[in-house]
């Protein structure tokens, strides 16, 4: 067959189809699901680590453990709920390995020298409103470190609950809350940043 | 301990805005820095949420298929010539088959 003909073959599936031709090993269900399901998976690798490099080797590290485990997968939950739930815990693995703590806690919401001047945390003069842009936000979520970006992602962006950060990250649910706080905190005070502002605008 | 504590204990302890404790939400209130960090955290929840929610999502490299089915050939999870054939269970390593190669960006990419 073609690459063509194989190309529009695979137009007409739906993910089931897919998923049961890639139990079979069938190599355009496996390039289907990539394709289908790559920019998600990325973005979620891109968002947890801040890294381009990181974000690339996870995303095929994900992959790779999809498409040796696809053949468990009974459709109990949608496929793209145990897509993700797989990658998530690629990255957490990833985590782990490199030795950062996911949920560290040593951090504060103080700013660091780097920061600038200690100011007071909720002075009504540095609200935030129209700092808040997608630009912003993505930079400051960057600059979290590890342990608050992991928790920020997993609750604010991906809408996991506290019980199922708990559980993947292996802290108590008190913990993920804490922790979920001084995220926020630190991102407030990223925000408020003048250079970081300054940067979104170059 | 002051009402002032006694709220950022409780955004603390219960990071869930919509169900501040009706206490802590009143004082923010009739408290200008409690009402700022009460606007802003929940300014930012709300565009962290609107982000994740249309965020374009950025493709991964080209290559990274490529990288991928050449790994799942090696192992025998797929066919190179693409055929429909069952797959038979392989026993591999716990390391998954060795070390995977890492992806060579042919352009510098920024790591933030």
């Amino acid at each position: 067959m073609t690459l063509t003909n194989r190309a529009l073959a695979t137009e007409s599936w739906n993910e089931a189809e897919a998923i049961d031709r890639a139990k079979q090993g069938d190599a355009e269900a496996f390039a289907f699901l990539y394709h289908r399901h790559k920019r998600r998976v990325y973005s979620l690798c891109l968002r947890m680590t801040g890294n381009t490099a990181e974000a690339d080797d996870l995303a095929q590290e994900a992959f790779l453990q999809l498409f040796r485990k696809i053949a468990t997968f009974r459709g109990e939950s949608a496929f793209s709920t145990w897509l993700h739930r797989l990658s998530v815990n690629v990255v957490l693995m990833h985590l782990r390995r490199k030795g950062l703590p996911e949920v560290s806690l040593e951090e504060t919401t103080e700013p660091t020298q780097e920061d600038g001047p200690k100011r007071d945390i909720g002075s009504p003069d540095l609200a935030l409103i129209g700092s808040v842009d997608r630009v912003n936000l993505e930079r400051a979520i960057h600059r979290l470190p590890p342990g608050y970006r992991t928790i920020f992602v997993l609750h604010d962006m991906e809408g996991y609950e506290h019980n199922e950060i708990a559980e993947m990250i292996r802290c108590s649910i008190g913990n993920s809350k804490s922790q979920l706080h001084k995220a926020r905190m630190k991102l407030r005070d990223l925000l408020q940043l003048p250079h970081t502002q300054g940067a979104a605008r170059s | 301990m002051s009402d002032c504590e006694s709220f950022d204990t409780a955004l603390a302890a219960s990071p869930d805005l919509n169900r501040l404790a009706r206490r802590a939400r009143a004082h923010a209130g009739s408290c200008r820095r409690c009402a700022a960090l009460l606007r802003d955290l929940e300014l930012i929840v709300e565009r962290a949420a609107s982000l994740a929610a249309n965020a374009s999502e950025p493709d991964p490299p080209p290559q990274l298929w490529d990288q991928i089915r050449r790994q799942l050939e090696k192992e025998g999870v797929i066919h190179a010539n693409g055929r429909t054939t069952p797959r038979r269970a392989k026993p591999r390593p716990k390391s998954g088959g060795g070390p995977l190669p890492r992806l060579v960006h042919s352009t510098p990419r920024s790591g933030g």
